[in-house]
C-alpha cells in the first residue's frame, strides 16, 4: 500500500511542480539543466526504493533545486552579463565556407561533427555550401547554409 | 491564449509559493533549524532536554538531557521514558551506556552510571524516527515527575 501511495504521490508532485517551473525551465537543455534533471532524480529516488522514507524531505529538495533554478532564469532574462556567466556565448565555427580551426580547437569541434550536422539539417554535401556553422549554448551544431544553395 | 494566460499567472503565484515553502524550511518547520530547535524541563528543574520540535520519519538525532547535580546522589541516575515514545523511535545508543534496562509497566527505566554524585550529568540518547504523526516524549527521574515534549515527525 505504502509503496503504491509513495509512487502515486511523487508523480502528481513532480507534475504540478514541473508545470509550475514553466516551459523555459528544462526544454531548453544546457548540460547544466542536465545535471539539474539527474539531481531531482536521485533525489527522488531514494523515497521511491530506498533507505530514507521521508517524501517531505525529498519534496523539499525538489521544491529547492527548481525553486533556484527559476530565480537563475529571472536574473539571467534581466542581466545579459550573467546569461554569458551562466551559460556562455555561442561560438561560430564555420565562415563562409571556411573553417576557423583554432575556434574549433577550443571548442572540441571536429570537421566530421559539422558536416554531419550540415548533411542533417540541410542536406548539405560540400563545406562551401555552409555560411555560417554555430555551436551553440545548449552544444549542439547550427548550420546556416548558403543563401545560393 | 487565455488558456495560457491563465497558466502564467498560475505559474507566477506558484513560484512565489515554492519560495515560500523554502524559506519556511529554512526557518525549520519542516525540521532542523532555529523554529525546531527547543528545550524544555521537568517542574522541579532537574531533568533538561535538548530536542527537536520537528522532525522527519526516518531523520536521526541525538536527544540531549542534562541532570542537575542535585538528582545525583548515588553512583548511578535512574531514568524513566514511557513506552509509547519507545515505539515511535528506535534508540540507536544511549551514551553513556546504561548499567541496566528494566520494563515498567510499558515504561522502560534506564539505570545510568555516573562518575561522581554531586556533578552534572549528561546523557545522549541516538534515535531513529521510525512512526510519523505527533508523539509525546516523557522523560524523567524515576519517582518524579518527568520532563515532557511533543514532537512531530513529517511523513
Amino acid at each position: 500500500m505504502d509503496s503504491v501511495l509513495r509512487a502515486a504521490f511523487i508523480y502528481f508532485f513532480l507534475l504540478i511542480v514541473f508545470r509550475i517551473a514553466g516551459r523555459r525551465t528544462l526544454s531548453e537543455m544546457t548540460t547544466f539543466d542536465f545535471v539539474l534533471l539527474l539531481i531531482i532524480g536521485e533525489a527522488t529516488e531514494p523515497v521511491l526504493l530506498g533507505d530514507d522514507p521521508s517524501v517531505v524531505h525529498a519534496a523539499l529538495v525538489i521544491i529547492t533545486l527548481l525553486f533556484v533554478n527559476i530565480v537563475m532564469s529571472l536574473i539571467k532574462s534581466r542581466s545579459k552579463t550573467m546569461e554569458k556567466l551562466m551559460d556562455g556565448v555561442p561560438t561560430i565555427i564555420v565562415e563562409h565556407g571556411r573553417l576557423m580551426q583554432e575556434r574549433m580547437n577550443t571548442a572540441r569541434v571536429s570537421r566530421d561533427d559539422v558536416m554531419e550536422a550540415a548533411r542533417r539539417m540541410h542536406g548539405i554535401e560540400r563545406l562551401e555550401q555552409i555560411k555560417y556553422a554555430i555551436v551553440e549554448v545548449s552544444g549542439g551544431i547550427t548550420i546556416v547554409p548558403q543563401a545560393s544553395a | 491564449m487565455a488558456w495560457q494566460r491563465r497558466t502564467w499567472t498560475i505559474q507566477r503565484v506558484g513560484w512565489f509559493a515554492m519560495g515560500a515553502v523554502v524559506l519556511t524550511a529554512l526557518s525549520g518547520v519542516f525540521g532542523y533549524g532555529p523554529v525546531s530547535w527547543r528545550h524544555t524541563s521537568d517542574p522541579a528543574g532537574l531533568v533538561r532536554m535538548e530536542y527537536e520540535r520537528f522532525q522527519r520519519q526516518g531523520s536521526e538525532f541525538t536527544l540531549r538531557v542534562d541532570i542537575a547535580p542535585e538528582a545525583i546522589t548515588g553512583d548511578t541516575v535512574p531514568l524513566r521514558v514511557n513506552g509509547s515514545f519507545l515505539e515511535a523511535v528506535e534508540v540507536k545508543g544511549i551514551v553513556p551506556g546504561p548499567q541496566e534496562a528494566r520494563s515498567a509497566g510499558s515504561d522502560v527505566e534506564y539505570v545510568v552510571p555516573v562518575a561522581q554524585a554531586g556533578q552534572p550529568a549528561t546523557i545522549r540518547f541516538a534515535l531513529k524516527l521510525r512512526e510519523t504523526g505527533s508523539h509525546t516524549a516523557e522523560i524523567g527521574l524515576v519517582g518524579r515527575e518527568p520532563a515532557r515534549f511533543t514532537q512531530f515527525v513529517y511523513p
